[in-house]
């Protein structure tokens, strides 16, 4: 395998697709440099036209200059990463110098404490620090997704370029319910990934929603505000207990593949914390405020959040339905591991089979046509004493 | 479609439904939310200005319509109003509880809030409390209806405190007013008592009983009266001769007491009854509590203390031995033939030889014309609440003013 610890052939532009450089490119482009360049430029119009203050449409420039800077060097860091193949090196340096300086783009844009002042001064006191260093989470599962994604997907790389031996099939006779949960059937990218967008989805945005709340409520110095805030308080606590576990059974939803036990057992468990988690975040179903004096507002929405529960339960159904549906799928094809790549070849392999059969149907039908018209032809011709052959 | 994809069509058919759910949750949770945001729900209380108060057999009920507007999507369903009464404390009193209303979408609807107090319900001494003297309950109200299909339910509870009454007050004796008759086999004493009574309890029956007593002897009457805004009734008490000449001799020690009873509690005045000594014949008056009631306008003067225009105006008066110390409110009525008039309220304490004197003030107008001509004006003084009046009119010689 290789030539060393890095291979510098895998830079080779043997590798190189461009067309795939471009799809990633074009995704970075827009992720990184158009959207925030567009953002702070309807920011700026928005500003202009209300006759705002000087010191935001000052900070907008700056940052507009941070997007533009930044923007088109992970376009280009993108461009290569998406035109060399999965689990090569040369991918994966690009994909990790990408993800890092994402952290590093997303913390310039701070201005070195500048925005926070500036928010601080035209709205109230906000600390983007903190919600920075939540952002630090997910961005650090980003660039160890980059690991995943070159350990996933180094083996089927160097088979297909015949520097490995092609990996037997796994006989499904030997294979038993348990065996389900064996490491080398996980996908760490796709662990990853799930275990990431959970994290983000039920304690990461949720936390910035409440850091927000806080601190647009306690720059009200209202007292009446106390009680609220106590509560999300306890909320945030709230979705730290539950969330952090989510976000561990996501990781091991998304590392099994589908039709896995090892997937099926976590995503159930991930349900069940899930219809518990919007049960206590929707507070179960009560609101009561009586932060005004001798008035209480009651709202009772339990048979709403049933309505939404029942909903999510059904996700209970539907990863049941999965593990059936996609079991004899992944057994028949030697239990491999869920990559995309695999999916799409298995799926074009499939497609090949069924055209495949279609043309060997065709093939005897034609045969069977013919066979039958050259019958036809022969009982027609008359014999030499003219009577029927 | 190969055999593999018709496999997992009920995997999507269970991502759909589960996608379905919840766009129907975020649809119904939107288009419940938009209404309120819109103005699409609303509240129109001019019907709560217009409150009724009726009183129904013991149950006082304040009725206030108001008109709930819902242009929203979804129904209104189960609304109502209800109410807690409470004591300082506390306590619960009494509840009220409205119907339930349902209020459609595309359209008004009058709601009818009945606030109901049932006397009964009180105890006695709160209920006498609130009747004969007014007081403030405390009260929570709560409103709850159901939206949305029924999935939510709102309940809105305020707290407040709320006066009621007095309904009847101001019961009072006019022992001073009271007459002695002799009807040949029979005496009376018929002592004027008066009250008032809310709107709410016009028309409805209250019993009076008027006591006389003198020493030992005791005797009395009631009467069933209707209430009204104002009432002036007359307890004709039959008393003895013995008791009729100690009254008329002025030997008497006599008091009378009008105790009235409106729902099964009661309130009293009392008085007592002196008989001048004379008398004699077909019967006596038993004094005026305020004698010589007179303006003495020789002493009356000018004043402009160099921001108002005033004029003072003494009068005098003498008491009966029987009212001295007591309070008496005299109202002061002041007019010119310009069409200038003022009148101003004195409370004074009741004793003999009293000298009293009032700053009228007057406008500019009033003063000038004083001031730069002879001029006749008019002053009247009344003592309530007996209504004794003394007018005096007097041609002013007060010339130019200091």
């Amino acid at each position: 395998m290789g030539g060393g610890p890095v291979n510098i052939g895998e830079f080779d532009k043997k590798y190189f697709s461009f067309p795939k450089g471009a799809v990633t490119a074009t995704v970075h482009a827009l992720k990184y440099l158009a959207i925030p360049y567009v953002l702070f430029t309807v920011g700026l119009i928005v500003l202009t036209g209300q006759d705002g203050p000087q010191r935001v449409a000052d900070l907008l420039i700056e940052l507009q200059t941070v997007g533009l800077i930044f923007g088109i060097v992970l376009t280009a860091l993108g461009f290569f990463k998406g035109a060399y193949p999965k689990g090569s090196y040369s991918r994966f340096l690009f994909g990790l110098t990408a993800s890092v300086l994402v952290i590093v783009y997303v913390f310039s844009m701070l201005l070195q404490g500048r925005v926070q002042d500036v928010i601080a001064k035209e709205a109230f006191e906000l600390d983007l620090y903190l919600i920075f260093t939540l952002y630090f989470i997910p961005a650090i599962l980003a660039v160890l997704m980059q690991f995943g994604e070159f350990a996933d997907h180094r083996r089927p790389f160097l088979e297909k370029e015949g520097k490995l031996q092609v990996k037997e099939k796994e006989d499904p006779q030997d294979h038993r319910f348990y065996h389900d949960f064996r490491i080398r059937y996980g996908s760490l990218f796709n662990g990853l990934k799930l275990g990431r967008s959970t994290l983000t989805g039920f304690v990461l945005l949720p936390m910035v929603v409440i850091i927000i709340l806080k601190a647009g409520m306690s720059s009200l110095d209202v007292q009446e505000v106390d009680s609220a805030l106590s509560k999300l308080d306890d909320v945030s606590s709230l979705l730290i207990m539950l969330g952090v576990p989510m976000a561990a059974l996501a990781f091991f939803k998304g590392f099994y593949p589908k039709g896995s036990f090892s997937r099926f057992l976590p995503s159930v468990i991930m349900v069940l914390i899930s219809l518990y988690w919007i049960w206590t975040v929707g507070l179960g179903g009560k609101f009561v405020f009586d932060a005004i004096e001798d008035v209480s507002i009651d709202l009772d929405f339990s048979k709403l959040l049933l309505l939404l529960m029942v909903g999510t339960g059904l996700w209970i159904v539907y990863y049941a339905l999965e593990l059936l549906l996609y079991r004899p799928e992944w057994k028949k094809g030697g239990f491999p591991k869920d990559l995309l790549e695999e999916r799409k070849a298995r799926k074009e392999a499939q497609r090949k089979a069924k055209e495949e059969r279609k043309a060997a149907k065709e093939k005897a039908k034609e045969d069977k046509k013919a066979a039958k018209e050259k019958k036809k032809a022969d009982a027609e011709t008359p014999t030499q004493d003219g009577k029927e052959p | 479609m190969s055999l593999l994809s018709f496999m997992k069509l009920p995997l999507v058919a269970t991502r759909l439904i589960i996608i379905a759910f919840k766009l129907m949750v975020v649809a119904i949770v939107v288009l419940s939310i938009v209404p309120l945001l819109t103005g699409g729900i609303g509240l129109d209380l001019d019907g709560a200005d217009n409150a009724d108060m009726t009183m129904d057999d013991g149950t006082i009920r304040i009725d206030m319509p108001i008109t709930v507007r819902n242009e929203g999507f979804f129904d209104i369903n189960d609304l109502q109003v209800s109410f807690t009464f409470m004591d300082e404390n506390g306590t619960l009193l009494a509840e009220s509880e409205g119907e339930q209303v349902d209020i459609p979408v595309g359209g008004e609807t009058e709601v009818p809030i009945a606030l109901e107090l049932d006397l009964y319900d009180l105890d006695r001494p709160t209920r006498s409390d609130l009747i004969f003297n007014g007081t403030d309950l405390k009260f929570d109200v709560k409103v709850s209806a159901k939206y949305t299909m029924d999935l939510v339910k709102l309940s809105v509870e305020a707290g407040s405190d709320m006066s009621w009454g007095p309904f009847v007050n101001d019961l009072q004796v006019q022992e001073w007013n009271a007459q002695v008759t002799d009807e040949g086999d029979e005496q009376f004493v018929s002592v004027p008592f008066s009250f008032r009574a809310d709107d709410a309890f016009n028309g409805l029956q209250a019993v009076t009983v008027t006591d006389y007593r003198d020493g030992n002897y005791t005797s009395n009457v009631t009467q069933t009266v209707h209430m009204s805004s104002q009432v002036n009734e007359m307890a004709k008490i039959p008393i003895s001769q013995e008791a009729y000449d100690r009254l008329m001799s002025g030997t008497a020690n006599a008091t009378v007491r009008t105790t009235l009873y409106v729902f099964d509690c009661s309130t009293y005045d009392d008085g007592n009854l002196n008989m001048g000594g004379g008398g004699g014949g077909g019967g006596g008056g038993i004094g005026q509590p305020v004698k010589d009631l007179q303006p003495q306008m020789a002493g009356s003067f000018l004043a402009f203390d160099g921001l108002n225009y005033n004029v003072v105006v003494p009068y005098s008066y003498n008491t009966s031995p029987a009212y001295q110390g007591q309070e008496a409110h005299m109202l002061i009525e002041y007019w010119d033939d310009y069409g200038f008039n003022v009148s101003i309220w004195q409370t004074v304490y009741l004793w003999d030889n009293s000298w009293q004197q009032v700053w009228l003030p007057l406008s500019p107008e009033a003063y000038d014309h004083v001031t730069n001509g002879n001029e006749v004006v008019h002053v009247r003084v009344t003592a309530f609440p007996w209504i004794i009046l003394a007018e005096q009119t007097y041609s002013e010689p007060w010339g130019a003013g200091p």
